[in-house]
């Protein structure tokens, strides 16, 4: 359960010397790389997960907790100032945030755009807070079949990270699947699909997969698309806004904090899809919708809001299930196993104490970029000027060498540059990278708990019947597989109707 | 919307054709158990099944653009293809020049290949190992690649 003085322990532990500087280090990291047109939280989080190795664990995950709070905030900064999103989250902030931006309120709009995101992410830090140890708690009773259940569900509602394409998405689940296969059979304990190199009898470094699909993956895409510096941005000035406009727009934020939190909580789906639903909301419930898309600053304030809302329902899953929701969260808990902690609801019965560091980490790091966002605001503007051309090469040489340090391997540099190879064509092509990462981690917790289901039916599935908890998430995995193969077919049938070309 | 035939898809399709064969041909090899947790084969098998059908399907079906600034090509472009080949060579440079010769010379290579003036690469390239280093190695105690090179030439 929720306990109070546990959580103001972990404040002070966060308030400490050993952590703080971790937070506010974080923080600025999160805003830099957020700000910097395709460099996105959950590179940055792979880029610097071998950072935490030496680090005391809650060190290290306050950091990247920091990071990945203001890493989505400052997608909007770039998005207000140059008309290009930071990152994916942040292109609803652009179609009012610019307009403000042009009409000579690009320090306005970055004001509201912080304050919104502050509010956003402290709701959901706290929604987290609240609600990750009653989950956990019930969490207690799953077993085997329930994990099993749980993995099915996740990996059928991944295939709707697919964007335009859901059997592009399938099949990116269907490569993840493959590549978590290989090492170990997790019952039979032999080695499987490892080619006689002894590196991959424990599978590939998890960490250096992601860092090549999430780090150098991305860095190879903006080799291709650099050629000169981005346009100069508007001064910013008068950032911070007033105490009555914010209070004024409380029912923006109660709307877009809520569609946040469900969004944020529902597997697969994150901040992209919440700013978009919440400004969408917003726009159709205001008495004058003309004015957005012309400079509404309830338009920046329903898109940020939401979208750091949606970053305690994300940690949710991963926290209490061991389900992460989404690639940066997925990410994250490859920062935790890292550092020996398995998430789901035996960390929050052996390490409490922890966990409700992690709490009061995530609204800290809430609190820590509004004060710098606000603070820094023409200082994170010029940020977003940097020269890509300089930049992303140092960004390739970081992914490499910290795959080197995970296990001081230097099979793991190859690991990183197959997998930043793979994600670059995969990412050319249309094929989503998110739910291969996704499949990787579902996929060997679907086949261990089957077969563990099967140990506990003495050999026949038919045990799942006798657990409802497990039918009803696979109930749940049925309908939004039956949701899914209906895009399909509806695909396929605009695909048909749509004469060949030439 | 225009719906053809990707080589892009195509090319995926015939990937996993063939990553489903090795998942087959592997499974081969495996211990074959026959207790309560079931035969460890039936599972990557049956991955190995939908895998060929949704290769089958990437090429036969029609399907939109994706979303993004993809074209439908499978040609590579230049510039990232030469980085791609650094950072090959860096992989293979790094356990025998050490860190801080083989990153300089990656990062400068990668600048110039991105375009940006010597000006401001060189400083960067130079800077950029140097602080990983230190960081990595002064800071954090994480040992990184020294050189071979370099412990022979300097004993």
């Amino acid at each position: 359960m929720f306990d109070p003085q546990l959580l103001a322990s972990g404040f002070a532990a966060v308030a400490s010397a050993k952590v703080f500087p971790f937070l506010i280090a974080g923080s600025v990291m999160g805003i830099i790389v957020g700000a910097i047109p395709g460099l996105t939280a959950t590179m940055a989080i792979a880029l610097l997960i071998p950072f935490t190795f030496s680090m005391e664990p809650i060190s290290g995950i306050v950091m990247l907790l920091a990071i990945y709070a203001s890493g989505i905030y400052a997608g909007g900064i770039a998005s207000i100032l140059i008309r290009t999103p930071g990152t994916p989250a942040a292109a609803a902030t652009l179609l009012d945030g610019y307009p403000m931006a042009q009409k000579g309120e690009a320090g306005r709009a970055i004001g509201i755009a912080t304050i919104s995101s502050g509010i956003g992410g402290l709701f959901s830090a706290f929604a987290l807070t609240l609600f990750a140890p009653l989950l956990a708690t019930f969490a207690l009773r799953f077993s085997a079949p329930e994990y099993f259940a749980l993995a099915v569900f996740g990996l059928s509602v991944t295939m709707s990270l697919a964007g335009s394409s859901l059997l592009r998405g399938f099949v990116s689940v269907l490569v993840g699947l493959a590549v978590g296969m290989i090492g170990i059979d997790p019952i039979g304990g032999f080695q499987r699909m490892t080619f006689g190199y002894s590196e991959l009898s424990g599978g590939f470094n998890f960490v250096a997969v992601m860092i090549g699909l999430f780090s150098l993956a991305e860095a190879f895409r903006q080799m291709e698309q650099m050629s000169s510096l981005p346009p100069v941005p508007p001064a910013v000035r008068n950032v911070l806004p007033r105490a009555r406009e914010i209070i004024g727009m409380w029912r923006v934020y109660l709307r877009s904090c809520m569609y946040g939190l469900i969004i944020g909580i529902s597997p697969g789906v994150g901040a992209e899809t919440s700013s978009f639903l919440a400004y969408a909301e917003t726009k159709r419930t205001s008495k004058d919708p003309s004015r957005f898309g012309k400079g509404a600053p309830e338009g920046v304030a329903a898109a940020q809001s939401a979208e750091n809302g949606s970053t305690g329902g994300d940690l949710l899953p991963m926290l209490t299930l061991g389900v992460p929701g989404d690639a940066a969260t997925a990410v994250l808990m490859g920062a935790l196993t890292i550092h020996n902690l398995q998430p789901g609801p035996m960390l929050f019965q052996e390490r409490p104490d922890l966990v409700h560091q992690i709490f009061a980490g995530m609204i800290s790091a809430n609190i820590a970029f509004v004060i710098l966002g606000l603070a820094g605001a023409r200082l994170f503007a010029k940020v977003v000027q940097i020269d890509r051309r300089v930049l992303v090469p140092l960004v390739c040489l970081l992914s490499l060498i910290g795959a080197y340090a995970i296990d001081n391997n230097p099979f793991d540099v190859w690991v990183t540059l197959a997998f930043g190879v793979l994600g670059w064509l995969m990412q050319r092509n249309g094929f989503p990278v998110s739910p291969l990462v996704l499949a990787v981690i579902l996929g060997g917790m679907m086949e261990s708990n089957l077969r563990r289901t099967m140990v506990m039916g003495l050999g026949s599935p038919a045990i799942m019947l006798d657990r409802p908890i497990a039918l009803v998430i696979l109930a749940l995995a049925a309908l939004s597989l039956a949701a899914v193969l209906r895009r399909i077919w509806q695909e396929r049938r605009r695909a048909v109707a749509v004469p060949p070309a030439g | 919307m225009k719906a053809h035939a990707r080589p892009g898809d195509i090319l995926a399709g015939v990937i996993l054709w063939a990553m489903a064969a090795v998942i087959v041909q592997q499974s081969t090899t495996w211990p074959v158990a026959g207790d309560v947790a079931g035969n460890p084969v039936v599972f990557p098998r049956i991955l190995a099944a939908i895998m060929a059908l949704a290769g089958l399907a990437l090429v036969v079906l029609r399907r939109p653009e994706p979303e993004g600034e993809t074209d439908g090509t499978i040609l590579l472009p230049g510039r990232t293809v030469q980085a791609i080949i650094a950072t090959v060579v860096l992989a293979l440079a790094l356990d025998w020049l050490g860190l801080i010769a083989a990153g300089i010379a990656y990062v400068l290579v990668l600048q110039r290949i991105a375009g940006a003036p010597w000006r401001a690469a060189v400083p960067f390239a130079v800077a950029t190992p140097v602080v990983i280093w230190l960081v990595f190695v002064a800071m954090l105690r994480v040992p990184l690649p020294v050189g071979q090179l370099w412990k022979t030439l300097i004993p």
